[in-house]
């Protein structure tokens, strides 16, 4: 015993130098993830990532760009472009004749005397970028008029079948001559033969095919600025003599870059690039690699060292929670009980701050990151029930979510993830919404849990209740309790029993959410064979969850009664009693009373809205309902564990939910079927579940315990 | 003046039609060690529910500390104990941690008196409380409603799940723990054995009220059983102070009465001119007697 209590104790003061061995650690696995960071895999050249062939750098520069297709007007021109930055892209997607289409529709408007011509609707647009888009000679002539373009990118771009080939060439290589501010132009199609001079163009990417006309004659007086040159070469491609003589012909040339636009051919760009280099030794010549920028790098390197320093400080607390059951003290500038877990939020918080700065997120974001950093672990620390849980489960699971943060944020860089770039940047109005509400409830929630920060935290001291909330010391006479804490105290102890099964359903999470998910799959597929449809089955979690809660405190009710003599008054004791039924199922409320209505726009996408009401009255039907439902399930609950109840009444509440699950189920949402009796229906379960509660308390109090039906 | 900690005068108390108390007077003074004592069913859980505030009676009224039963307010609560018949504990806490749990409650906890006693009784701090027996489980209930030194200890059927060994344990515990005369102690049972060996008092609780609350040594000298051989036809029950049971048989009077004393007995042997053969009883036979 003894020599296991030594080795333990040497451990803990091993563990103390941790960063020593913490930092060069994250450092490492920053320089491995840069390592094998290998160049972006070519997607199809989809409407929703589409920047397979991006030339423009900056990663994030595609957050700030507008999408085009055939079915716009240009009113919505218009109103896309007004949400365009000066700097942003606008992007025409999987469309033919659409510049000919705009000038149409305006010279129809200009007839009527509203009108203006292409300028006017797109001449300050100094990006453009074209994907899987059609082109006719009208085209080019109207493109020819923006003038304004810097920087434009044509990806699969190919002409109708009116024109013939030499005339398309023909007017593509006229139009683009005409602008004259173009600094950057990526050619990639059919019939891209060469253009005329660009005085400021300093950044060409090519076909490799192209590269010998294109450069052909005299380059420094076409493209006087020209310094990179971009080559995408095929998989199976092979570079003739001539393609090295064209770009040593080139004399302001400084680098070239080579792409594949295929990641299984790493091996044969590699070789293509020594070919390169050994052909074109003034030149630099590189792999085309759309990482960060340096300043970016920085900044990596300050996220993952604070988010090591974090990770290290979580590791102090759970290894001073072990050291202090061995009074163990172990040497140092930090307690872990109390300075720690503030560093430790304050470093997370910080951490998110650089993160979201770092990745180019907007204002509102990073607002959030602090406010949740420090709001979320005082709810999460409240949330827990009982010390026993409380302490491990807090300081392992900030240890897990650091550890796991470290990894993702790498992670979703290398897979170079567009939607989580949107997400991060506030374009996700959902993502919004959930965070802004996610932000909004830990604040409320912590406000009271703060108060309690301090039993928490000497809970860990094994100091005694009366004191802590008190405020005073342990002495012979009894000190004078707050009324208010103790009760919030007392629930928090009354939860203690219901903290074990809280970790085994959290185990089983997954399990259970993989069977109901199958579950709802199917009968929501049945109900409106809409797939979307089966993501409501996340509105059914949190309800299993509760009846799985509900279980846990029947089964605790013949518990309870034996604290019913600790000291506290009959009212003290019901209304902690009330207070820790909330407290544990809050969470699992809010989950289903908003998660439902979360995925309502994805839902409500795609499907035609056949009743003539909006998606907002559906919500507020819902939203009224499920709040009804959980008020009525908490009142019943709190009766049933009072033992005033037989268990068979919960039931109802439960009952009552079917209804309001068919709703769920997109039934009266997508179709607009029968909404009239599904609001009468919530409005009713709304009523009940107030008046329950407001009954609640009188019952409460004038209960007896136990009842004869556990006694 | 006499303090009463627990006053119970007119307690009724129904479940639907079943009338469990039945008007049960009942006050026990500091310092008193009490024995309720009654059959399978008599009331004795339900009366100390209704004390400790956890029923609500029907009719009459409980006190506890002085303050009614129903209103016990924390300041109360905190100078009392109580250990329940069927000790509930949290199963996945270990002993440790139960001890821990309750101490927190209050400001005054005697943790050497609590590691001194989980050591008396063999209970490891370590252990499960899911995995202990039904007799460490009261064992650690009874521990625990000592630990912050209450001045009033109720404890309900608390050596029912003992075995021999530990309920002397247990008993000398109680004796030990009222020895100074300032805690009191109400402890219910039907184990007659018990009282004996460590009530000061006797309360026995039939029929719905207290029949018998008295001091169990002036008890066993006031309860007798007179055996009177020919007494059969020459004395009556009436003759007799207290008759709680009157057997006749070949020709032997056997009875048992409540207010004994040597100058009755001597008055019956010259008034009647028979034999007064007098034995003394047991709790049990007291007990019986009274049923």
């Amino acid at each position: 015993m003894v020599r296991i209590y030594c080795v333990l104790k040497s451990l803990l003061y091993l563990f103390w130098w941790v960063p020593l061995l913490a930092i060069p650690l994250f450092g490492v696995q920053y320089m491995l993830m840069s390592a094998i960071r290998a160049p972006l895999t070519v997607s199809e050249g989809t409407e929703i990532d589409d920047r397979s062939e991006e030339l423009v750098g900056g990663y994030w520069s595609v957050v700030d760009r507008e999408y085009l297709h055939s079915r716009n007007d240009v009113n919505e021109v218009r109103e896309l472009r007004k949400k365009l930055s000066s700097a942003g892209t606008l992007v025409f997607a999987f469309s033919a004749g659409l510049l000919e289409q705009y000038a149409k529709e305006l010279l129809t408007e200009s007839e009527s005397g509203a009108g203006a011509d292409i300028r006017s609707l797109l001449g300050d647009v100094r990006k453009m970028r074209f994907v899987n888009c059609g082109f006719t000679v009208g085209d080019w002539e109207i493109f020819s008029q923006l003038s304004d373009l810097e920087v434009v990118e044509f990806h699969g771009v190919k002409r109708t079948s009116e024109e013939t080939s030499e005339e398309y060439v023909q007017s593509s290589a006229a139009a683009l001559s005409r602008l004259p501010r173009l600094q950057t132009l990526l050619l990639t199609g059919e019939s891209f033969a060469g253009v005329g001079r660009m005085p400021e163009l300093r950044t060409l990417g090519l076909e490799l095919w192209q590269v010998e006309s294109f450069l052909a004659g005299d380059v420094a007086a076409r493209f006087p600025r020209l310094e990179t040159i971009l080559i995408r070469i095929p998989t199976e491609g092979e570079v003739s003599a001539g393609v090295y003589a064209r770009l040593r012909g080139v004399s302001q040339l400084r680098e070239v870059h080579l792409w594949s636009g295929d990641a299984g051919s790493t091996g044969l760009l590699t070789r293509h690039l020594d070919n390169f280099r050994r052909q074109l030794p003034g030149l630099s010549v590189q792999r085309r690699d759309w990482g960060l920028s340096f300043e970016d790098k920085c900044l990596w390197v300050l996220l993952q060292l604070s988010l090591a320093a974090a990770a290290y400080f979580m590791l102090c607390g759970v290894l001073e929670t072990a050291s202090q059951g061995m009074n163990v003290v172990i040497p140092g500038v930090c307690r872990a009980h109390q300075q720690v877990l503030v560093m430790m939020y304050l470093l997370v918080a910080g951490a998110g701050v650089l993160l979201a700065w770092c990745l180019g997120v907007r204002a509102w974001l990073p607002v959030l990151a602090p406010i949740l950093g420090m709001s979320l672990p005082t709810t999460l620390l409240d949330a827990i029930p009982g010390r026993l849980l409380r302490q491990p489960m807090l300081l392992s699971g900030s240890l897990m979510l650091g550890f796991s943060v470290t990894l993702l944020i790498p992670a979703a860089l290398y897979f170079d993830n567009l939607y989580l770039c949107a997400a991060m940047n506030g374009d996700d109005t959902v993502l919004n919404l959930v965070l802004l509400c996610l932000t909004a409830g830990t604040v409320l929630q912590s406000l009271p849990a703060l108060r309690r920060m301090p039993k928490h935290l000497a809970e860990w001291g094994q100091t005694s209740l009366l004191v802590v909330v008190s405020g005073g010391t342990s002495g012979p006479g009894l000190p004078a309790v707050n009324s208010s804490l103790l009760q919030s105290d007392l629930a928090d102890r009354l939860r203690s029993g219901t903290a074990m099964p809280v970790l085994k359903s959290l185990l089983f999470f997954p399990v259970m959410a993989g069977s109901q998910f199958l579950f709802f799959y199917g009968t929501s597929d049945l109900a409106i064979k809409s797939l979307k449809s089966s993501l409501y089955w996340l509105g059914f979690l949190p309800v299993m969850l509760i009846a799985q809660k509900h279980s846990i405190w029947q089964m605790h009710r013949s518990r309870l009664w034996s604290d019913f003599v600790l000291p506290c008054s009959r009212t003290e004791f019901w209304l902690a009693l009330r207070a820790a039924v909330f407290r544990d199922l809050r969470w699992f409320y809010l989950a289903a009373i908003l998660l439902p209505v979360a995925v309502v726009p994805f839902i409500h996408s795609g499907v035609e809205i056949r009743s003539a009401r909006s998606v907002l009255q559906f919500v507020l039907v819902w939203v009224v309902g499920s709040v009804g439902v959980c008020a009525m399930h908490h009142g019943v609950l709190c009766r049933i564990v009072a033992g005033s109840w037989a268990g068979w009444v919960s039931g109802v509440p439960g009952v009552a939910t079917i209804p309001l699950t068919i709703c769920a189920q997109g039934l009266v949402i997508v179709r607009g079927e029968a909404f009239g009796p599904a609001a009468v229906l919530s409005l009713f379960l709304f009523l009940t579940g107030c008046l329950l509660q407001w009954k609640l308390r009188g019952w409460l109090e004038s209960a007896e315990y136990p009842s004869k039906r556990i006694g | 003046m006499t303090e009463f900690l627990i006053e119970v005068q007119g307690l009724r108390k129904s479940f639907g039609d079943l009338e469990v108390l039945r008007g049960v007077d009942l006050a026990i003074p500091r310092g008193e060690l009490t024995g309720l004592l009654g059959t399978n069913g008599a009331g004795k859980s339900t009366l100390i529910r209704c004390l400790l505030g956890m029923l609500r009676p029907t009719g009459g009224t409980a006190s506890l500390l002085g303050c009614k039963s129903w209103d016990l307010a924390d300041s109360q609560k905190s100078r009392l104990g109580y250990v329940a018949q069927d000790v509930q504990l949290f199963p996945r806490f270990r002993v440790r941690d139960m001890v821990e749990y309750t101490a927190a409650f209050y400001a005054r906890w005697d943790a050497n008196l609590v590691r001194e006693q989980l050591e008396r009784w063999g209970l490891p701090e370590s252990k499960q409380c899911g995995v202990l027996s039904a007799g460490e489980r009261q064992k650690l209930g009874i521990v625990l409603a000592l630990g912050h030194g209450p001045e009033l200890l109720i404890l309900d059927e608390p050596a029912a799940s003992l075995d021999p060994q530990a309920r002397r344990l247990f008993l000398e515990s109680l004796l030990q723990l009222a020895v100074d005369g300032e805690r009191t102690i109400l402890f219910s049972t039907h184990i007659t054995s018990d009282i004996e060996r460590a009530a000061s008092h006797l309360a026995i609780l039939q029929g719905g009220v207290v029949r018998l609350h008295s001091e169990v040594d002036g008890l066993k000298d006031r309860v007798k059983r007179l055996r009177i051989p020919g007494g059969v036809g020459r004395v009556q029950a009436e003759d007799l102070p207290g008759v709680l049971k009157w057997c006749e048989q070949g020709g032997v009077v056997q009875a048992t009465i409540d207010g004994y004393s040597q100058e009755s007995a001597q008055r019956l042997r010259e008034q009647r001119g028979v034999e007064v053969l007098v034995e003394d009883l047991n709790l049990e036979d007291i007990f019986l007697a009274f049923h």
